[in-house]
């Protein structure tokens, strides 16, 4: 008894040694891929974000041939996940899931030890959605109410959880002619109770958090802030349709470390197109709420690095 | 009501009941494991159900999670490493109790608190969800903000000997609570330009640092007594292994005054299970005859942080399947869980798949049964840790310790972190300085300063909204309460002293 204890103990840590160090294993360039490729998921485990790289990656691991194992490196509103992927070896065994708002927003924030340009760009993925949603019994039913009221009160708090969001309700306000307050959610569970509770009027919500209290009926959908309108809402325009030049756009992007080489990265590209088209994971992005798109990876390095010059000039305004 | 027959009856399904079981056995030892957590027990476990049914899911992710949180315990227990962030009040007297060859006592103490807590929050749950969940929409910023200020009373009433020296130790655990993001600024705060503290400290990092690997310094201290020693003592007498009468005498009142703790706390979005073990064993530790043998094996404060705990995880499904809203992180992770099977958590389940609901009732009411048998019929593989030798269980709870903590975000910097709290931890034990008011204190901060500052965003700065509403008017009163019994406490204590 005591003997099988104490060997169990033993066996235990060590295991859980190896298992750690096991992610570390590294091997020489032979035909690409010859062992399992690590993929960086800069959310934590369970996300909307995980969820949908899970299910990528494990229909690219058929077209690519070999397993893609998933580490969460989470932290620093999805950058440290980045840096990560930035330090990693660009031998095409480490690659990781880079959205758009660390990428080119958060820089602006806080500092960050990376620029869009350390990394190679093999696809978009998922888009996340924006929109305008106030509680089921609000008065307000259309953005213009929603304005008047703000107008007549002089000032108005909205709620959101961080950039891009925060734009929209600034070029809404000033293209109406209201005062539009920011209050900072750190977590989306704390902005939607504030919401049903009543405590704040409007918030600039994104999509995949939600969906689930606007199908319910908890909340009404007064506009939505993407290029489209929402699929639960088609009735419910878009921001740009009222005549506001507003237009919010989030990706979730796969990168890898600059200077991999070319056919691996092509290898690469070639395995994720092919992914994105997998019935299971564009069943479970749907109902993670996510849109499906795709963009090459030639294209979702264009909009990187647009958005990062423009969002300089945004927060270089906001810091005026 | 024959909804929830036919729910019990689809849970009792061998196919249904096999994955009960196994998220029990997963639970229970990603628990016990130091560094994984419930939470992070279901967020691995999430990708493995796209292939079963929602019952089956969901019923093992909710089975995972309620043992995670008591399995936690276990290490707690025989190691003094809590295993998750709601085991760390149950370090003291859990620990203490091992001490004296009482391991199997104080475990069998977890075990019956836990599946008490939880049995008693899933029946509210079926019971009172919908009124409570309403209810709970009531707490806005302010109210939230005069609880924490409430809650942040129990530093004072777990300061011990020394009110100063609690007071201090609260005070340092507020200052780490502040390293991160700033709350309504969102730039880095205190994190000395490390990118990965702009997140801020990991609840998780800090109790390993400053619970269990400055318990490891400490028997460094007393190396050469130890070595050759068995780690626990063995139980001198047969009671020292049961959970008696008399135990059940003593723990049952704050079995339910716990179990009604965390139900409040489960049903308030935001609070968890972390919090709830504190305020559970404040308030046992505040009722009980004997409050002066609190922390050096006290059975009724096991029972209090306990049934406090697990009683969350069955009335966190309050406000997630009334409202949609999830009640703490691990709650927040089952809301992908509901999504990848087509459902929407909230009052729209109730239309989508009714008996898909009734059947997570029945399954969180089973899998305390599940958890009672696993644990009473497995605990002696687990009290075996007690008789291995110092030598031995020592390193190896290094390992634990170190490899835990690392596999919580993939971080190098968390173990540097954890090292240093040992320091602190091991510093401040050494000065008498109470550990515990640290560890509330780290837990109240960002609660606390988040939901202040975004009370007085929202009024545009009026510090009115403190005492506007009802809610928060009951609040100051208790916590005026709270505070004259702790001094009046603290002065019979003195007068007693005196007079001997």
């Amino acid at each position: 008894m005591r003997k099988a204890t104490r060997f169990f103990v033993l066996f235990a840590a060590l295991v859980s040694a190896a298992l750690v160090s096991l992610g570390f294993a590294s091997a020489a360039l032979a035909a690409y891929p010859d062992q399992a490729v690590t993929m960086i998921v800069n959310y934590s485990a369970g996300g909307g974000t995980d969820l949908a790289a899970r299910a990528l990656a494990d229909a690219a691991s058929k077209a690519l041939g070999e397993a893609i194992g998933i580490a969460n490196v989470t932290g620093g509103s999805g950058t440290v996940g980045i840096a990560e992927l930035k330090n990693a070896k660009n031998d095409g065994y480490t690659i990781g899931v880079a959205t758009l708002a660390p990428l080119t927003i958060v820089p602006w924030q806080i500092k960050v030890p990376y620029t869009p340009k350390d990394f190679e760009y093999i696809c978009a993925f998922g888009q996340y959605g924006y929109g305008l949603a106030v509680r089921a019994d609000s008065p307000y039913n259309t953005v213009e109410d929603l304005l008047t009221a703000a107008k007549k009160a002089g000032r108005m708090n909205y709620g959101a959880t961080g950039y891009p969001q925060p734009f929209a309700m600034e070029a809404l306000g000033k293209a109406a002619g209201v005062n539009f307050i920011y209050v900072t959610y750190a977590d989306t569970a704390a902005l939607i109770t504030d919401i049903l509770g009543g405590f704040i009027e409007v918030t600039l919500c994104d999509q995949a958090s939600f969906t689930s209290y606007i199908k319910g009926g908890q909340m009404k959908l007064l506009a939505s802030a993407t290029d489209k309108r929402w699929e639960i809402a088609p009735d419910v325009p878009t921001l740009k349709e009222l005549g506001y030049g507003v237009e919010l756009l989030s990706y979730m992007g796969l990168c890898a470390p600059a200077g991999l080489d070319a056919g691996i990265l092509e290898a690469l590209r070639k395995a994720f197109a092919a992914a994105s088209e997998n019935a299971t994971y564009k069943d479970i992005l749907v109902k993670s709420n996510l849109v499906h798109t795709y963009l090459s990876g030639e294209d979702y390095k264009k909009l990187v690095y647009e958005k990062y010059d423009e969002y300089k000039e945004l927060f270089s305004k906001v810091a005026k | 009501m024959d909804m929830l027959l036919n729910g019990f009856m689809a849970v009792l399904m061998p196919e249904n009941l096999i994955y009960l079981f196994g998220g029990v056995v997963i639970g229970l030892v990603m628990g016990a494991i130091p560094g994984l957590t419930a939470t992070m027990a279901i967020a691995l476990i999430i990708p493995m159900t796209y292939y079963i049914t929602p019952t089956q899911s969901l019923i093992m992710l909710l089975a995972a999670y309620n043992a995670g949180t008591f399995g936690g315990s276990m290490s707690a227990i025989l190691i003094a490493t809590p295993g998750t962030p709601a085991a760390a009040a149950t370090v003291a007297d859990g620990f203490a109790l091992a001490k004296q060859g009482k391991a199997v006592k104080a475990i069998k103490a977890a075990l019956f608190a836990s599946c008490f807590g939880c049995l008693f929050s899933s029946v509210m749950l079926v019971l009172v969800a919908q009124p409570v969940a309403r209810y709970a929409l009531k707490f806005g910023p302010a109210e939230y903000t005069v609880l924490m200020v409430f809650s942040l009373t129990i530093i004072a009433s777990a300061a011990g000997r020394s009110m100063i020296k609690g007071l201090i130790g609260g005070c340092l655990g507020l200052l780490f609570g502040c390293v991160g993001m700033d709350a309504v600024f969102t730039s880095p705060r205190l994190t000395f330009g490390i990118l990965k503290l702009s997140s801020g400290i990991d609840l998780m990092v800090l109790l390993i640092g400053a619970l269990a690997f400055s318990e490891l310094l400490k028997q460094v201290c007393n190396i050469r007594k130890t070595t050759n020693m068995p780690h626990l003592p063995a139980p001198s007498c047969k009671e020292d292994s049961q959970f008696t009468k008399d135990d059940l005498k003593l723990s049952w009142k704050h079995w339910f005054r716990s179990s009604v703790i965390g139900c409040v706390i489960g049903a308030l979005p935001g609070l968890g299970p972390a919090l709830a073990c504190w305020v559970g064993y404040d308030a046992a530790k505040r009722s009980a005859k004997h409050p002066e043998l609190f922390g050096k094996g006290a059975v009724e404060g096991i029972a209090g942080a306990e049934a406090a705990n697990n009683a969350v995880c069955g009335a966190n499904m309050i406000p997630l399947l009334s409202l949609g809203v999830p009640g703490d992180t691990g709650a927040a992770v089952l809301i992908g869980a509901f999504l990848v099977q087509g459902l929407t958590p909230g009052p729209l389940i109730f239309s989508e798949s009714p008996q898909t609901v009734y059947n997570v009732y029945a399954g969180l009411i089973m899998c305390n049964v599940v958890l009672f048998f696993v644990v009473m019929s497995s605990y002696r593989l687990f009290a075996g840790v007690a008789k291995l030798e110092g030598s031995l269980i020592y390193p190896a709870v290094c390992v634990f310790c170190v490899v835990g903590v690392y596999a919580l975000n993939r971080s190098l910097v968390d173990v540097w972190l954890m090292l240093f709290f040992a320091v602190i931890g091991f510093v401040l034990s050494k000065f008498e300085f109470p550990t515990v008011t640290m560890l509330i204190g780290f837990i109240l901060s960002p609660i606390f300063e988040r939901n202040a500052r975004r009370a007085l965003q929202l009024s545009f700065g009026e510090y009115s909204v403190f005492f506007r509403s009802p809610l928060c008017w009951a609040f100051w009163a208790i916590t005026v309460i709270s505070v004259v019994t702790i001094l009046w406490g603290k002065r019979k204590h003195k007068t007693l002293q005196d007079g001997l």
